[in-house]
């Protein structure tokens, strides 16, 4: 180690990667050297050939064995990225900085017409109509809207305008498919899972067909055994 | 082979560009890209395919939401990777997983063996999975970053969150005790070879 070179214990913690080619060439190099030199090291290599091949064995037929259920589970995490951004789109809509400039631009090009014939500046004028048409536009939407929610005999919980939520886990045979349509029945919608116990949360929609209750949904869910495993209120 | 490394992973620095700019068939390319070896890995450390499924869904999701906050300090793989066995290992402590049934094994064997040969590499499967189950978790990781995944120490220690002497470390106790289960189980090198 005096020298800077490293020691036979040094090279042997390295040998793995000696033989999976990834040391950099001055490491690599202090290894073909040493190996020429010690039959322990060179043994050694020989050994990690063998785990070398078990590993790369074991793995082949794991492999050959295992199926990816790859295209159901792209649709689920699909569904799910679905389910996290969607809150989200209108606020993160592709509007970019550019197009907003050349909007503002067009309605201020607007408005310095209209203030050629007034005193008042143009921005101020822009600004007091879109105020006005936010307070319409939210106006309209509170009373347009109109709540429509389950009959809740307890309380579910309810964020952000959306439907009451379930929890929900599903059997381990059921298909990706026999999901969709359980789910699509009651007009579930997977917005977030799953969760410790293989729970996934589940949105009901908020304007329910009629006679519909959080119950008799979570009944209908009941109802197919083969796909759904375990179903709950969100609040309880 | 290093270069090779950083030749692949420049398109995967555009994808997870375009994942952080919201380009959901940017991660579509990159989850078909990876799904598998991330399944596969998962898989070696848990054994469980429902409990492999669901992580191998959360990875791919913190994927889609951590993207923007990739610092490009190390490839792709090695960050996915990186999610991957932290998730598995915290999944790991909260639940046993469920092995998997040793007789699925039977499948590996090919619709033309005869019944003997079937016997045999069932058996040989059985005993191979027998061997690697008697190492720990973490044992296992660095036997399949390094050996299967061919991934540098420096990449394994930045996967596993330790300090790169201890993946040495690891290694070393990793592969001492896969000679001694493998002896156990009756593995030899002629096994491998036939």
């Amino acid at each position: 180690m005096s020298d800077g070179k490293l020691s036979h214990e040094d090279i042997n913690l390295l040998l793995p990667w000696y033989l999976n080619g990834t040391l950099e060439s001055r490491e690599s190099t202090e290894v073909e050297n040493h190996l020429a030199d010690c039959a322990s090291c060179a043994g050694e290599i020989s050994n990690l050939r063998f785990i070398k091949s078990v590993i790369a064995e074991s793995n082949e037929r794991l492999n050959e064995m295992l199926s990816v259920p790859a295209e159901d589970m792209e649709r689920s995490l699909m569904d799910r990225i679905d389910a996290f951004e969607g809150p989200r789109e209108t606020k993160t809509a592709p509007f970019r900085a550019n197009e907003l400039d050349s909007l503002w631009s067009k309605i201020m090009g607007f408005f310095e017409g209209l203030t050629a014939l007034t005193s008042i500046p143009a921005g101020a004028i822009a600004l007091l109509v879109l105020q006005f048409a936010l307070i319409v536009g939210l106006a309209a939407k509170l009373y347009f809207e109109k709540p429509e929610g389950y009959e809740v005999l307890s309380g579910i919980t309810q964020t952000d305008g959306k439907g009451p939520i379930i929890f929900v886990s599903f059997r381990s045979t059921a298909t990706e498919k026999e999901i969709r349509e359980t789910l699509g029945r009651i007009g579930g919608r997977i917005v977030d899972g799953p969760k410790e116990g293989g729970l996934y949360i589940v949105d009901l929609p908020d304007q329910p067909k009629p006679g519909t209750t959080v119950d008799t949904v979570i009944e209908e869910l009941k109802a197919r055994p083969d796909v759904i495993k375990d179903v709950f209120k969100g609040s309880d | 082979m290093e270069k090779t490394d950083k030749e692949a992973n420049a398109p995967d620095l555009l994808l997870l560009e375009q994942i952080a700019g919201g380009d959901r068939e940017a991660f579509k390319v990159l989850y078909q890209r990876y799904v598998r070896q991330v399944f596969s890995f998962i898989f070696k450390l848990t054994g469980d395919s429902k409990m492999t499924e669901e992580i191998t869904n959360d990875v791919m999701f913190e994927v889609w939401k951590g993207a923007n906050s990739f610092q490009g300090k190390s490839a792709v793989l090695t960050w996915i990777f990186g999610i991957a066995h932290n998730k598995t290992m915290n999944e790991y402590r909260k639940r046993s997983p469920e092995p998997v049934d040793p007789e699925v094994f039977a499948r590996v064997a090919n619709p033309g063996d005869s019944a003997e040969e079937i016997v045999e590499k069932k058996d040989m499967s059985a005993r191979m999975k027998s061997a690697l189950d008697e190492l720990s978790p973490d044992h296992r990781a660095v036997l399949e970053l390094t050996f299967y995944q061919g991934l540098s120490y420096q990449e394994v220690a930045e996967i596993m969150d330790c300090p790169v002497n201890t993946v040495k470390t690891r290694m070393f106790y990793a592969k001492e005790k896969l000679k001694e289960t493998l002896l156990k189980y009756g593995i030899t090198q002629e096994d491998l070879t036939t």
